[in-house]
């Protein structure tokens, strides 16, 4: 199984466990269903950036470092423009 | 809104914004707009509904390999940092005078690949199963289309990013996520087929949602109970819409996503 097979049942673990979260965010009522909701939205942040972290691992191992450094520098203004909007 | 209708507009929103790798937030914030959602809550729900698109898709296209990453990320930096510097300036720019830069961008786009006949990039006799996927440092593949391969590499790649750069800055300032932009520029200036533009644009706005969602999430603007009624809809019409995406033939995704951009280009310019 290659890299992206695995990252691809990642993701259909997180499919899966983001509409649980989502469902019972929906349905779910009191802080419970808060909590529940709220995890689906981490989960929904998460997923984007776990995916392009792997990637970067990824080509680093193949030695693609060009696509490997872009990818960082992805990350890296990913959190910049996390930081700003925090501080803003 | 009712919650039903709410349901319904997610569902359908995510499932066009993914078959057509426009985001879904450009579709589902005018409605939630129209139907009396304040805009400041309406917006967060947008990009919650790209991001589970973008997430729903995600399994089914890393599959198939018709993703390329590599041209996702090149094309996001540029895109996410003009989107930073969008955001920055925002209050500096009308949104009467925004709203019309959208809906002529979204025509022209609509215009241009509702003109193009035919399909671009042929498939190559000579090519298998086992080369599909992206090229290791390059932008350049091979994607799948019914038993045949189709090889391409992106062109015009300055101009490309130029267009991401717009994208970006267009999403920065006005909120919605700009798919509707990377999808048309990717297939159209950087003649990449426009089944890789969808699927790598549904990439790239799950990565710009996500900082957009932290953004709103550290604002408070995110209303929990709507936001996972449209997660948990949004998931499912992204599952829906990337199936009906690599069934469709390349022409008529390209065709749909027109008559999409054109709708969306006058209810820009008319609703401003």
């Amino acid at each position: 199984m290659n890299d992206l097979k695995v990252l691809s049942r990642i993701l259909s673990v997180a499919l899966a466990v983001t509409f649980l979260f989502a469902f019972g965010g929906a349905f779910i009522p009191g802080t419970a269903g808060q909590w529940s909701g709220t995890a689906c939205i981490a989960v929904l942040i998460a997923a984007p950036v776990l995916r392009v972290a792997w990637l970067v691992v990824d080509w680093t191992r193949i030695g693609d470092l060009r696509f490997s450094l872009l990818g960082s520098t992805l990350l890296m203004i990913l959190a910049i423009s996390g930081v700003i909007a925090f501080v803003r | 809104m009712h919650p039903v209708a709410l349901a319904f507009a997610a569902f359908l929103t995510a499932a066009i914004g993914t078959l057509g790798g426009l985001g879904g937030a450009i579709l589902l914030v005018p409605v939630l707009v129209l139907s009396g959602m304040e805009a400041k809550y309406a917006a967060p729900l947008g990009l919650v509904s790209v991001a589970a698109g973008s997430l729903a898709a995600a399994p089914h296209q890393l599959t198939a390999r018709v993703v390329n990453h590599r041209l996702g990320v090149a094309t996001e930096i540029v895109a996410s940092s003009a989107a930073l510097v969008g955001a920055l300036i925002s209050g500096l720019i009308g949104q009467s005078f925004l709203a019309v830069v959208l809906g002529v961008v979204a025509l022209v786009a609509a215009i241009a690949g509702g003109r193009r006949k035919g399909i671009r990039n042929l498939p190559d006799a000579s090519l298998s199963a086992a080369d599909v996927g992206e090229r290791s440092g390059t932008l350049a593949g091979v994607y799948p289309l019914g038993d045949e391969y189709v090889p391409y590499r992106a062109t015009r790649v300055p101009v490309g990013l130029l267009g991401m750069a717009a994208a970006g800055l267009i999403s920065g300032l006005s909120g919605v996520g700009g798919g509707w932009i990377k999808t048309p520029t990717t297939s159209e200036v950087m003649h990449v087929p426009v089944k890789v533009a969808a699927a790598t644009s549904t990439f790239t706005v799950g990565v710009t949602a996500a900082v957009g969602l932290l953004v709103y999430e550290s604002q408070g603007r995110i209303v929990v109970s709507d936001a996972a009624l449209v997660a948990a809809a949004g998931l499912v019409g992204g599952t829906v819409g990337v199936r009906l995406q690599h069934l469709l033939p390349p022409p008529l995704v390209r065709r749909g996503l027109s008559v999409i951009l054109a709708v969306i280009g006058v209810l820009l310019i008319v609703r401003r």
